[in-house]
């Protein structure tokens, strides 16, 4: 073998070791396909600082939620006899009667458009209430909807409370929060919540 | 140069390329879990008198009560050192909040035999020394960071288990710290050292996709919403929760002494 190709190959290996340990390097934090280019690629800048994705999503879900919870806490004050059930829908018709005011503020000041109508499987949600016999099944039905409505919605505004740059959004999730919480907890006291299909994510 | 020096360099070449190109396949796959195993509380889901008790609620407990044994120290060097008045004030809504929290979750502890760690973690631990470590100018900006860093990751995790557990007990214990975390992640960034694009990226980490609605155009203003409103005459009588922006309400009954509250009591 003529000795010029082993410098060759003593080179082509080098140059192959040091690219595989060098290419790690490349793969900083906010190159292109990273989670933060990703978030960057669809916030624009607001006077009240950065407007995300999830800023946005959860602004168009607030404003959603009011729009079938209103409608399913009228439901329960005309259909429901229990005093409990009673008193939740009272707590959900002024807690989202509240924020719905909030978020259509929000909305307007940072440009965000919102739905006028209940998505499809909210509307699922209040056909299943019109569908349910009065009395217990009604109770029923209603209140597990609605706790596990709340409950799927509390964790993403915690971590929109945690990591919005924007200031109305970032008051927004604390609101949100708030009048949440305090919808399960009534909800809770019912005493209908299926807590084990909560957990085990059936309903 | 000898026939035999290039032979040995070429294949100590070689095998350093196969030897980095198969370290992450050989190693780092089969350990990626370790990580996150290590850090989870393990073991099954017992019953309990206020429900069954799963290792997430055994684990809220326990990062109640961390939390408790470096942001009390936290709070009380800022006292010492910071000259900010919402530096300390924030330091006295830490101390009073985990003072409550520290005795529900003791209280807990016995009542559904979950052993509480003394000590804070390591990682705890590095907080609290570069706290120590931070100089004069710097110290405010260091702790407010520190503290809100811990808060905001512990605040998701909350809502989950306030949503999944089955626990009575754990149930409002979650609640609580809702309450306790929201307060001071809002007095925390009252002391204006917050910051948020760092939390941002933090929280952006690897693989964020974030899906929502699309921006809004430049120029381009959204119909008006109409008001949700009752279609019928009804009247609510209750309050709303949100309170004065900037104040989170923790108003709640007293802790009970731990001391003084029996086993299964």
């Amino acid at each position: 073998m003529p000795r010029f190709n082993h410098s060759a190959l003593v080179i082509a290996a080098l140059t192959t070791t040091i690219a595989a340990l060098s290419f790690p390097v490349w793969s900083y934090s906010d190159r292109s396909g990273t989670g933060v280019s990703n978030v960057a690629s669809s916030t624009v800048n607001t006077q009240w600082g950065p407007l995300t994705a999830s800023d946005r999503d959860l602004i168009v879900r607030v404003r959603l939620a009011g729009l079938w919870e209103l409608p399913a806490a009228e439901k329960a004050m005309a259909r429901s006899k229990s005093a409990t059930v009673k008193d939740a829908a009272d707590h959900l018709l002024v807690g989202h009667s509240d924020l719905d005011e909030r978020v259509r503020t929000v909305a307007a000041q940072l440009g965000v458009e919102l739905p006028n109508q209940p998505n499809e499987a909210q509307q699922g949600f209040l056909a299943q209430m019109d569908a349910a016999p009065d009395g217990e099944a009604f109770d029923r039905t209603w209140t597990n909807l609605l706790r596990s409505a709340h409950g799927k919605i509390f964790n993403p505004i915690a971590q929109v409370r945690n990591n919005t740059r924007n200031t109305l959004v970032r008051q927004l999730a604390t609101d949100t929060n708030q009048t949440v919480l305090d919808h399960i907890t009534m909800l809770e006291k019912t005493g209908q919540v299926d807590f084990d299909g909560i957990a085990n994510g059936t309903i | 140069m000898p026939r035999l020096n290039g032979s040995v360099l070429v294949g100590l070449a070689i095998a350093g390329t196969i030897g980095a190109l198969a370290y992450p396949v050989v190693y780092s796959y089969p350990h990626r879990d370790d990580a996150a195993k290590a850090a989870a509380v393990t073991g099954e889901t017992v019953n309990t008198q206020w429900g069954p008790l799963t290792a997430l609620d055994r684990s809220l407990i326990v990062r109640v009560r961390l939390a408790g044994l470096w942001e009390l120290p936290a709070g009380q060097q800022a006292m010492q050192r910071s000259s900010s008045a919402a530096v300390k004030e924030a330091a006295n809504h830490l101390i009073v909040g985990h003072n409550d929290l520290d005795m529900r979750v003791r209280t807990m502890s016995a009542q559904l035999n979950v052993p509480l760690p003394s000590q804070p973690n390591e990682q705890q631990q590095g907080f609290l020394d570069q706290m120590t470590a931070a100089s004069a100018g710097d110290y405010d900006k260091v702790w407010a960071n520190l503290l809100r860093t811990a808060h905001g990751k512990i605040l998701p995790d909350i809502a989950t288990v306030r949503n999944n557990t089955r626990n009575t007990l754990v149930r409002q214990l979650a609640s609580d710290a809702n309450q306790t975390v929201l307060d001071h992640i809002t007095i925390l960034e009252k002391t204006g050292q917050v910051d948020f694009e760092a939390i941002a990226e933090a929280a952006a980490g690897p693989s964020a996709s974030p899906t929502g609605p699309p921006p809004p155009s430049p120029g381009v203003v959204p119909p008006v919403a109409p008001a949700v409103e009752p279609t019928g005459n009804v009247v609510g009588k209750s309050k709303p929760s949100p309170t004065t922006p900037g104040v989170v309400n923790t108003n709640r009954p007293a802790a009970k002494d731990p001391a003084t509250v029996g086993l299964g009591g």
